[in-house]
């Protein structure tokens, strides 16, 4: 044949002239592997993990749940999580990771290896039952979904909370950007949801915010509560059933204590606390006794009857004078620093010249230091007093005195407790340029600042000079925790 | 130029396109306001993922289009410039659906694949531009066997003028016969040889040839053999670089059409 007569010349340019032939075994070399390892691999580890060996249980299959009383006061709702029981698939070794596209949030990224923690792996969406799973108490936005459904964002818990965006959590994530959103609908509220209280918002600027809603309390019950909207000039009232002048107590002149003169401030009672109304709650021992004794003897002012129920009162009462009957050398003490109290000629003091020797019935003069300590001296001060016709309590030796009802305290309670606002962060403002207790005649005045005072501050969702840019996220939860709230 | 041009054909009207494209997507990029930060899942991340993908698979059909030479949509000039342009603009849709965001995983190892696809493609181009001109003027209206056959002729001719020549010339002659094109496959790649034997002759009788004047004939001879040694180099080597820059950009795509196939079904099984 020709080849056996061709020159090395001829043979070496006809190799030459072959293609390099590298093409196509190379493509194979990298078409194959990227495809086993990126998805053959996953997908077998996905669907059919028993493929990979037998895989080790998760060390906590039993179920747990934080018990309430270990959880702090304030517990976000997130954190009152649900029984998690591990059931679902996992993928063995891992192998769709390679899928991750992104840093999972701080409180997630223990699940950065278990992919079908939150995705079902059936070309279907994160559902929110995922989400549920462990965050069972989050509240919806109100009693049902509130978000559209027809949007491209559909109303998932994923439709907000998109996660693999870093491990800056989901919640502060949505603080740069829900202002938009929540205008969207509640620019014009009432197409959205046509019996809803709530009046339109756009921003916070303005008039583009309405007045605030304070929660007052109507009875004593916890639940008896009522929004009022806040209006210019009528201040808001709550009954509280105590007697309680701030102006007096705030005196910048200083107010007399058993010892001097001292000029109170707000922190003096209000402590600021972990609590829901971010302050430690107010007590008579710890907060007014100091000052407000409650002696009914006017010769031994330290001897106090308790800071209690009625008939434990009047008991103490009762039982001190007949004690003083029984024990003549006691009562001539009594009686000796009564003379020194006594009002001298002259001296128009009614409180000392009704001081007389103690003599005779000890429940008469029982009676008479309980009519002085109710409506006079000590309880009425503070308390809203009713004399009541009758016998006490016939098991208490207090029982045969005059009696008195108290009427009860209503509880403490945030004014505005879907608001999300933290004493800390103001704590370089005076508590008087926010609320006015100087001029605060009575403890029913609601001492809750209005809109106008917030905004000297805080601008709305567009920047302005001097002042806070404040998304809605500022101040409110989109999840509404509380139920029977949410149903309003 | 008159002549349209891979760059030019029909007054650039790829460039045209690729161009608008680039800046409608560039535009949509900067007005969207994602809900909180531009990524592949916005809706504008999905449209720039989908146009993103349909580009890849037309740019790989062009593989197999320049094959079919009875095919007759559109021509492949045509086909190459749009290949060019389009090509370039995917650089652009691609970063653009990335939303600026790297990691290691599937999806930027797609993207990561299809820039090196594209930076290949850049790199291709440059030997595109220089090479097929010079590559049939260095032929000069020969094919490669002509050239060989010349060379040939060329050897026996010296045979015969070396039969009474001195021994170092002989011997000179005799080595530079035997010289190939290439000593190793890798001189391919610089398309020069070192110790070249035709070279030494040359040169060997160059110095000769002031001595002896009978040198003359196997002196032209051997630079005609010289020269013919060299086209077929410079011929060899750019033919080499044409193909090996494919070598690459090829293999790259079929590596990128895996990560976009596994890219795609993962976000969508996962979704």
């Amino acid at each position: 044949m020709a080849e056996q007569q061709q020159s090395p010349l001829q043979i070496e340019q006809q190799a030459l002239q072959k293609p390099l032939g590298l093409k196509r075994p190379l493509s194979w070399f990298l078409f194959l592997p990227i495809l086993f390892a990126f998805l053959a691999l996953p997908l077998a580890a996905m669907y059919a993990p028993h493929l990979f060996g037998e895989l080790e249980q998760p060390a906590n299959s039993k179920p747990q749940q934080v018990d309430a009383a270990k959880l702090p006061p304030n517990a976000h709702p997130s954190l009152q999580s649900n029984v998690v029981h591990d059931t679902r698939n996992t993928t063995a070794f891992a192998l769709d990771s390679v899928w991750n596209p992104g840093q999972l949030a701080s409180a997630h990224s223990n699940l950065e290896g278990d992919c079908q923690a939150c995705h079902a792996g059936d070309f279907s969406r994160v559902k929110d039952e995922s989400c549920a799973v462990c965050h069972s108490n989050m509240g919806l936005h109100v009693a049902e979904k509130a978000a559209p459904e027809t949007s491209f964002e559909e109303g998932r818990c994923a439709s907000c909370h998109r996660d693999h965006k870093g491990r800056e959590s989901l919640a502060e994530q949505n603080k740069h950007f829900v202002g938009a959103d929540c205008a969207a609908c509640h620019t014009d509220i009432k197409t959205v949801a046509p019996k809803t209280e709530t009046l339109a918002v756009s921003d916070f600027t303005g008039d583009q915010h309405p007045a605030f809603r304070i929660t007052v309390a109507t009875g004593p019950e916890p639940s008896d509560l009522r929004r009022v909207r806040m209006t210019a000039n009528t201040p808001i009232v709550e009954k509280t059933n105590l007697k309680f002048p701030h102006d007096v107590h705030l005196d910048p002149k200083g107010i007399d204590t058993p010892t001097k003169k001292v000029v109170m401030e707000c922190a003096n009672c209000h402590e600021p606390a972990d609590t829901a109304t971010g302050f430690k709650t107010l007590s008579m021992e710890n907060h007014c006794q100091e000052c407000h004794k409650l002696g009914f003897e006017p010769a031994l002012p330290d001897r106090q009857v308790p800071h209690g129920p009625v008939d434990a009162v009047l008991s103490t009462v009762e039982e001190f004078y007949s004690y003083l009957a029984l024990h003549p050398e006691e009562r001539n003490k009594v009686n000796a620093q009564r003379a020194v109290l006594r009002a001298r000629p002259g001296e128009k003091d009614p409180k000392r010249s009704n001081l007389r020797n103690l003599s005779g019935n000890p429940r008469a003069q029982a009676a008479f230091a309980t009519v002085e300590l109710f409506e006079n001296t000590a309880c009425a001060v503070c308390h809203e007093v009713k004399a009541v016709k009758g016998l006490g309590n016939t098991k208490t030796s207090g029982s045969r005195l005059p009696q008195y009802a108290i009427a009860d305290i209503n509880p403490t309670h945030p004014w505005m407790p879907m608001a999300k606002f933290d004493h800390k962060p103001h704590e370089f403002e005076a508590c008087e340029s926010c609320h006015k207790a100087k001029e605060s005649e009575k403890a029913s005045d609601v001492l809750m600042p209005a809109i106008d005072s917030c905004q000297a501050c805080h601008a709305g969702s567009k920047p302005a000079l001097n002042k806070v840019q404040s998304d809605c996220g500022v101040c409110h939860e989109y999840h509404i925790h509380d139920k029977e709230l949410a149903k309003k | 130029m008159i002549q349209d041009n891979l760059f030019n054909y029909k007054k650039f009207v790829f460039l045209k396109w690729a161009l608008l494209l680039t800046l409608v997507s560039s535009f949509a990029y900067l007005f969207d306001q994602p809900r909180i930060n531009a990524n592949g899942g916005t809706w504008l991340g999905y449209t720039l993922g989908t146009i993103g993908a349909l580009l890849i698979l037309w740019l790989m059909w062009f593989g197999v289009r320049k094959r079919q030479y009875a095919n007759e949509s559109g021509n492949l000039r045509g086909w190459v410039s749009a290949h060019i342009y389009l090509g370039l603009a995917l650089s652009v849709v691609a970063t653009l659906h990335s939303g600026f965001q790297i990691g290691w995983n599937i999806h930027s190892l797609a993207y990561v694949l299809t820039i090196a696809t594209i930076g290949t493609g850049v790199w291709g181009l440059t030997f595109y531009l220089r090479f097929p001109l010079e590559m049939s003027q260095v032929l000069n209206r020969q094919s490669p066997e002509q050239i060989v056959a010349q060379i040939e002729n060329l050897d026996r001719e010296a045979t015969k003028l070396i039969k009474n020549s001195g021994d170092l010339i002989a011997r000179a002659v005799a080595s530079s016969l035997k010289q190939g094109v290439f000593n190793t496959r890798g001189n391919q790649r610089t398309g020069k040889i070192k110790n070249c034997a035709t070279e030494k002759a040359v040169n060997t009788l160059q110095r000769e040839i002031t001595r002896s004047d009978s040198l003359a004939d196997i002196y032209k001879n051997q630079v005609q053999r010289l020269r013919a040694l060299k086209q077929l180099r410079r011929y060899y080597y750019m033919r080499y670089w044409l193909e090996l820059w494919l070598a690459v950009h090829v293999p790259l795509s079929f590596g990128l059409l895996a990560a976009l196939i596994a890219h795609v079904l993962s976000v969508f099984i996962y979704w």
